[in-house]
């Protein structure tokens, strides 16, 4: 299976560096911009306005408070945007491309195709964040700031961005193998994302809301993210692997169900005879 | 008897209330070039892709080299080669790139050199980008990657589409060689020539059904031509028809006749009432099918 793995990586590569590039550049602006902020800035309390606190943003006072409310509190919400687009492309968009069915008839299972594209965008994910961590440890480093905060600390805490990859990806690929079509499956991904990072932020806000937050993927990450100053938060890490872990079960389990090629949805594809 | 290497029994499958293929009844012997044939939307590409476990079937049975295709689909798929009629590639990838990954995946017999040899004979460059490649080219890599691998079966949905004849030809040659060797070829198309060149039997799907089988020398015996003629004088309505001539239509100064044997004496009673111009119209194989079938007392299920 090493071969098919080589080839899903392959065949991402373009997608998977142009990733890498795009969230490298805003990793870097962030962080470049911090010793460029206006003292007017600095000095807003975000806690007196509340819309800022209830998504995440603490003061912009000190850079660990400046990064942590804007490049890694908008990180998540790209890096999950990453593993929605590439997690839907490895089943839906493949068959609707058709490349799909080349695949499918090759001597491989069903199983063994979506662990193999599970574990190609695992990987490539963990090589995009892998040079983001390096890229925003780097320009940290080149601004010799006055923080407590490490160039470590930076890096690893962007490499706890993969288990949000991981989360999405899954979400995607589940999608893909579920609903009819690749437009479909993104689209929903893309609710499912945008449900997660922003009802979590309304949550912040509107306290009816709170009951909620445990089915939202970016509620857990909150608690990861701080790892930049603090300890790392492995049970959260542990029920979003688990997370992606169960979304990649149901993909195993809509995939070897579904009819290649023709796109029905799950109540139209045939019961298997014998 | 040996076992057949296809063979479906009531093969049926739906999607929702919409029919695929309906209690499809096919056999394919060892050896043998099957000629698979009918119109678009038939049923064809689906029983292919049941074959491959591509599509699940609704009711009945498929089975390749006497194993189910659904549950023993990997160890199927191992001996099987196959070119889909909507061949689509990875354009971000070199041909021999995707030639690579398939001659490992695939498993089977690895040989280079007929790799080789085929990319030449099918005049295929595999190291270019595949996004470079036209619509034939495409389709050559999609036919390396098919029969590289000597399989036991290829099944090849138009496989000379989108190629210049002179590449069909070669074509044409593989599937006689595969077939010389003893391997089996079920080989879809629409193009009742190259069908003719070289399939020992073909089977004809009309509505998800296996309408007719037959050897191909019968099929060639049955062969229909439909002529249009301009007369400068019209001759009487029916005056020309005959054993196996039949007039079909009348407009203006033409005639269409349909001819199924004795041309010869259709064209020597023609000139005598001057003709002007002679249009022979390409007929389509479900036509020559189902004029055959209804000759021959209707339609034969398989």
């Amino acid at each position: 299976m090493i071969d098919l793995l080589r080839h899903e990586l392959r065949v991402r590569r373009g997608s998977f560096i142009g990733w890498a590039l795009g969230l490298a550049f805003f990793c870097s602006i962030y962080t470049l911009i911090y010793p460029n902020l206006p003292a007017e800035v600095r000095e807003i309390d975000p806690r007196a306005l509340a819309l800022l606190e209830s998504i995440g943003i603490q003061t912009f006072a000190t850079f660990e408070g400046f990064i942590l409310g804007t490049l890694f509190n908008f990180l998540p919400l790209l890096v999950g945007l990453f593993g929605v687009v590439v997690g839907a492309g490895a089943l839906g968009g493949e068959e609707d491309d058709g490349t799909l069915e080349l695949l499918a008839a090759l001597p491989i299972s069903r199983v063994q195709l979506v662990l193999v594209k599970t574990l190609a965008l695992a990987i490539g994910a963990a090589l995009v964040i892998l040079f983001d961590g390096l890229v925003a440890a780097g320009v940290f480093s080149l601004l010799g700031l006055d923080t407590p905060v490490t160039a470590l600390d930076m890096f690893l805490t962007v490499q706890s961005m993969w288990v949000m990859a991981f989360v999405f990806l899954a979400i995607g690929l589940f999608l893909g193998a579920y609903l009819p079509n690749h437009g479909m499956a993104l689209g929903v991904a893309l609710a499912a994302l945008f449900t997660s990072f922003f009802g979590d932020n309304l949550a912040g806000m509107a306290p009816v809301l709170e009951p909620l937050q445990p089915f939202l993927p970016h509620y857990h990450y909150e608690s990861v993210i701080h790892m930049l100053t603090g300890d790392v938060a492995w049970r959260e890490i542990g029920i979003l692997v688990a997370i992606g872990v169960g979304f990649v079960f149901l993909a195993v389990l809509s995939f070897r169900r579904r009819n290649l090629t023709v796109g029905a949805w799950p109540w139209q594809r045939p019961r298997m005879a014998g | 008897m040996s076992q057949p290497i296809i063979e479906t029994n009531d093969l049926s499958v739906y999607y929702g209330r919409q029919r695929g293929i309906h209690a499809l009844n096919m056999t394919v012997e060892p050896g043998e070039v099957y000629g698979f044939l009918g119109p678009n939307g038939a049923g064809k590409t689906t029983t292919l892709r049941v074959l491959l476990d591509i599509i699940r079937p609704t009711a009945g049975r498929a089975a390749v080299f006497g194993l189910d295709c659904h549950r023993d689909g990997v160890a199927i798929r191992r001996r099987v080669g196959y070119i889909p009629g909507e061949l689509m590639l990875y354009t971000q990838l070199r041909a021999e790139e995707y030639l690579d990954m398939v001659t490992r995946v695939g498993g089977g017999q690895s040989d280079p050199d007929y790799r080789r040899r085929l990319c030449a004979l099918l005049d295929l460059d595999p190291r270019r980008p595949m996004h470079t490649y036209s619509r034939g080219n495409k389709q050559k890599v999609g036919l390396v990657a098919a029969f590289m691998r000597r399989p036991d079966l290829l099944i090849l949905d138009e496989p000379t589409s989108g190629l210049d004849p002179l590449i069909q030809q070669n074509v044409l040659d593989l599937v006689r060689e595969a077939r010389a060797d003893g391997r089996t070829v079920l080989f879809s198309s629409h193009v009742l020539p190259e069908v003719q060149a070289v399939c020992d039997r073909v089977g004809i799907i009309r509505d998800g059904q296996i309408v007719a089988t037959e050897k191909v020398e019968q099929l060639l015996k049955s062969r229909l031509q439909r002529l249009h003629i301009r007369f400068a004088q019209m001759p009487p309505a029916g005056a020309l028809d005959g054993d196996g001539v039949t007039e079909l239509d009348r407009v203006g100064d033409s005639v269409t006749f349909e001819v199924r044997a004795n041309l010869n004496r259709l064209l020597a009673q023609a000139v005598a009432y001057d003709v002007l111009e002679l249009d022979n119209e390409q007929v389509t194989l479900e036509e020559i099918f189902m004029t055959y079938y209804s000759r021959n007392g209707g339609a034969r299920h398989d």
